[in-house]
């Protein structure tokens, strides 16, 4: 027993570490991957409480206050994994919104989005250069849906992602725009079921912080 | 077993979470109930492509393919008949 668990331990620290340089690889070095650019006229819309109903969550935009509360049980959102937190807050500081999917007062799962208005600098977001989009005066531009991997299921993806697209279509945006990896079969199934329009096939090149697409 | 009610007990016993959908026939929607979400399809194409030998590309991953046990069938049938 005395042997046993130091080993258990070591195994399990480079099984993580593993795993997670080879996430990091594949986010940020890749050939030719295939991005598939998309767009959803938002005068159409599967209504929101069709999938609301069914699961036991809300949705709520994220403030700054609800997440800057020092400990957890002063937070009126609650985020399972702290990376994500710390993301939350960089895109808020951005001045990015983001919707999250709560059940209580844990987040789900949280998608942003932004657009020109939103923008000071009229650099609305640097995926687009890459993507070769053009975000214009009435669109928004949806991104990094993320879903904490013990709460994926229950078809709540596509109520977060209806329930992003109906905020944005209040704030007055007529479209929507976005993309998804090709080999991404959960998220080219949310697109396609909400019925997002395919624009074009986008092969992207990428180390580090270098891109190249066309 | 045929086609359809080999897909229909791989989505009663994998895919519904609870069980109690008391009627459930070949043309029940599965994707407007929720029953086939981001997470359920990647399931059912793994099942799809083991039990049946078929290759189910991109192409095909569109919602009318999946709306029905009947769909998935006719789907499953048209690929096994292309070989």
């Amino acid at each position: 027993m005395k042997i046993y668990l130091p080993i258990r331990l070591k195994n399990i620290l480079k099984a993580v570490k593993i795993d997670m340089l080879y996430y990091f690889i594949r986010s940020n070095i890749h050939l030719n991957k295939v991005a598939i650019t998309v767009e959803k006229d938002l005068s159409s819309l599967r209504p929101i409480n069709d999938l609301l109903v069914q699961a036991d969550v809300h949705l709520v935009t994220i403030t700054p206050e609800a997440l800057t509360k020092k400990t957890k049980s002063q937070q009126s959102l609650v985020y399972p994994d702290e990376e994500r937190r710390k993301k939350a807050m960089k895109y808020l500081e951005k001045g990015y919104r983001g919707i999250a999917v709560v059940s209580g007062n844990e987040v789900s799962g949280d998608i942003w989005y932004t657009s020109a208005c939103s923008q000071k600098k009229r650099t609305v977001h640097p995926d687009l250069k890459w993507l070769k989009m053009k975000c214009g005066d009435k669109d928004a531009y949806a991104f990094d849906m993320y879903l904490h991997p013990g709460k994926r299921g229950r078809n709540l993806a596509n109520l977060l992602q209806n329930g992003a697209l109906h905020e944005i279509r209040d704030r007055g945006y007529g479209r929507a725009l976005g993309y998804y990896w090709a080999e991404n079969i959960p998220a080219l199934w949310v697109h396609r079921t909400l019925q997002w329009k395919e624009l074009r096939r986008v092969k992207v090149t990428r180390f580090l912080s270098l891109r190249y697409s066309c | 077993m045929l086609t359809k009610d080999k897909i229909k007990h791989f989505i009663i016993t994998e895919l519904i979470a609870d069980g109690n959908l008391t009627e459930f026939g070949d043309t029940t929607p599965l994707i407007d109930s929720g029953i086939i979400d981001s997470l359920g399809i990647m399931s059912l194409l793994g099942f799809l492509e083991a039990s049946f030998s078929v290759q189910i590309s991109g192409e095909d991953l569109i919602p009318e393919n999946f709306a029905s046990i009947a769909s998935i069938s006719n789907l499953v049938t048209q690929k096994c008949s292309f070989g």
